[in-house]
């Protein structure tokens, strides 16, 4: 049972309407499927399915995502395998795997990844690349720097420059980037479906901090972008003040909102809390456990 | 950290030297400066990046091991030796792989197929679909035992 506070209940009545927020609450209690995605520096996702269902998994491909699989059945933990242990996949949420492909990074670019640990995000963008031009990864945090570098070495990653810092100040690096990926630190109220006990963590003083961070990030996301270069954002929280409000901030800043190419989910919201927001933010999209089957999540891609 | 380049020839290489000289062609290496030696391999076009940054990188490139008293190959580093060398492998089944994930020697009902190598040797050691292990020490019994593991990523403090 989770147990979510007045303040979140509320809240989520006046986004989603009564019946919407008890949809949601009631979908936040079922078990979410595990997924990988596979690490096509090493295998293929054909040779990886058939070797780990013939240990007895069964895996079904997740449709935005050619190399990601839903583990549907499986006779022990998937992070104990010997293909996970060889870097063959990472266990990564179905969601956590649209900003990569959404940004859609290429051999020989130079790539800004601004919150990378634990780096399912960033060996997903060395993936794309192919494991060559640069992938610059940030993070501020040196317990999960340390496991960004264990996932690093796992998965066989050649093209990477890490660096343990605020990425706010991704300037000091005086390099301009072809794109950035910006999977920000959030509430993460999306997450509660993974761990229950998220649900009492979330308040007011946890969302205005983190759209704080998120602004600093987003602004200086803006001024080390090259010109016509892209930005991907997402969050793994509701709160339209991490979400909607930074893009509104962002578009302040210069920054165009582009359709997403490759995943549906649900329109961003127009209107939040009664304040009326631009056409092209709905260009955004949102995944709600009730709706998409997944964790919550919101993205956006956005151009200099 | 502060990172200075070297060659090859500064690891002071007493084994697969040849090999390591082969995967090394064409690229840059680094050494971390301060009392961890470790080792990393650049491509030149990741090296350019590098080189024009003005700040502190915590990590770049392929971690290859780190200069103690003499070179220490990283598991990892392992896996692309495992690609150019053809003289010091050992093959084994799917109870040693098993064993052998769990950071335990083999014993040598497990191995299944080897190269001609001398005793007390470094080996590289992988299973039956060819996939590297970890690195293990060819003993005169026949048994391997085992020196780095792939299981460490399971094993290793969170």
């Amino acid at each position: 049972m989770v147990n979510f506070n007045p303040f979140t209940k509320k809240r989520y009545e006046q986004l989603l309407g009564r019946v919407g927020a008890k949809k949601l609450i009631e979908a936040t209690e079922e078990p979410l499927t595990k997924s990988l995605r596979v690490n096509t520096i090493k295998t293929t996702p054909q040779k990886l399915r058939e070797r780990l269902e013939n240990k007895g998994f069964t895996l079904k491909p997740i449709p935005w995502c050619k190399d990601g699989f839903w583990v549907e059945k499986s006779r022990y933990s998937i992070g104990a395998t010997t293909e996970y242990l060889i870097g063959h996949y990472f266990i990564q949420s179905a969601t956590s795997m649209i900003p990569a492909i959404e940004l859609d990074p290429q051999p020989g670019e130079l790539v800004l990844d601004m919150a990378a640990a634990p780096g399912g995000k960033l060996t997903h963008l060395a993936a794309l690349m192919k494991n060559r031009g640069v992938v610059v990864g940030m993070d501020i945090d040196s317990t999960r720097m340390r496991k960004l570098r264990s996932n690093v070495q796992r998965l066989g990653l050649e093209n990477e420059i890490m660096f343990r810092m605020d990425a706010s100040y991704a300037e000091e690096t005086e390099l301009v980037y072809d794109k950035i990926l910006l999977d920000a630190p959030c509430s993460g109220e999306g997450l509660i479906m993974k761990k229950h006990s998220q649900a009492k963590r979330i308040n007011e003083r946890r969302i205005i901090q983190s759209s704080g961070i998120q602004r600093k990030l987003v602004k200086t996301a803006y001024k080390v972008l090259k010109k016509g270069g892209e930005l991907v954002y997402s969050t793994c929280t509701y709160a339209p003040e991490e979400n909607e409000l930074i893009i509104q901030y962002a578009m302040s800043l210069g920054f165009k909102v582009m359709p997403l190419k490759t995943v549906e989910g649900q329109p961003a919201f127009k209107n939040v809390f009664g304040l009326e927001l631009p056409e092209q933010i709905t260009k955004c999209k949102r995944f709600w456990p009730h709706m998409n089957g997944t964790e919550g999540f919101f993205i956006g891609r956005l151009k200099k | 950290m502060r990172y200075t380049v070297i060659t090859v020839k500064d690891l002071m290489l007493e084994e697969f030297e040849k090999d390591i000289e082969k995967v090394c062609q064409n690229k840059i290496l680094l050494m971390q400066s301060g009392s961890r030696k470790e080792v990393f391999l650049l491509s030149k076009e990741l090296y350019k990046t590098y080189e024009k940054l003005g700040k502190n990188v915590y990590m770049t490139g392929f971690y290859m091991g780190e200069i103690r008293k003499k070179f220490k190959v990283s598991i990892e580093f392992g896996e692309k030796l495992a690609q150019v060398n053809t003289t010091r492998r050992i093959w084994i089944n799917r109870k040693g792989e098993q064993r052998f994930l769990y950071g335990r020697n083999i014993n040598k009902e497990y191995v299944t197929r080897k190269d001609e190598i001398k005793e007390d040797q470094k080996v590289l050691i992988l299973n039956q679909n060819n996939d590297y292990l970890g690195l293990g020490i060819l003993r005169r019994s026949g048994d391997v035992k085992n020196v780095l593991d792939k299981g460490w990523y399971l094993r290793r403090k969170e």
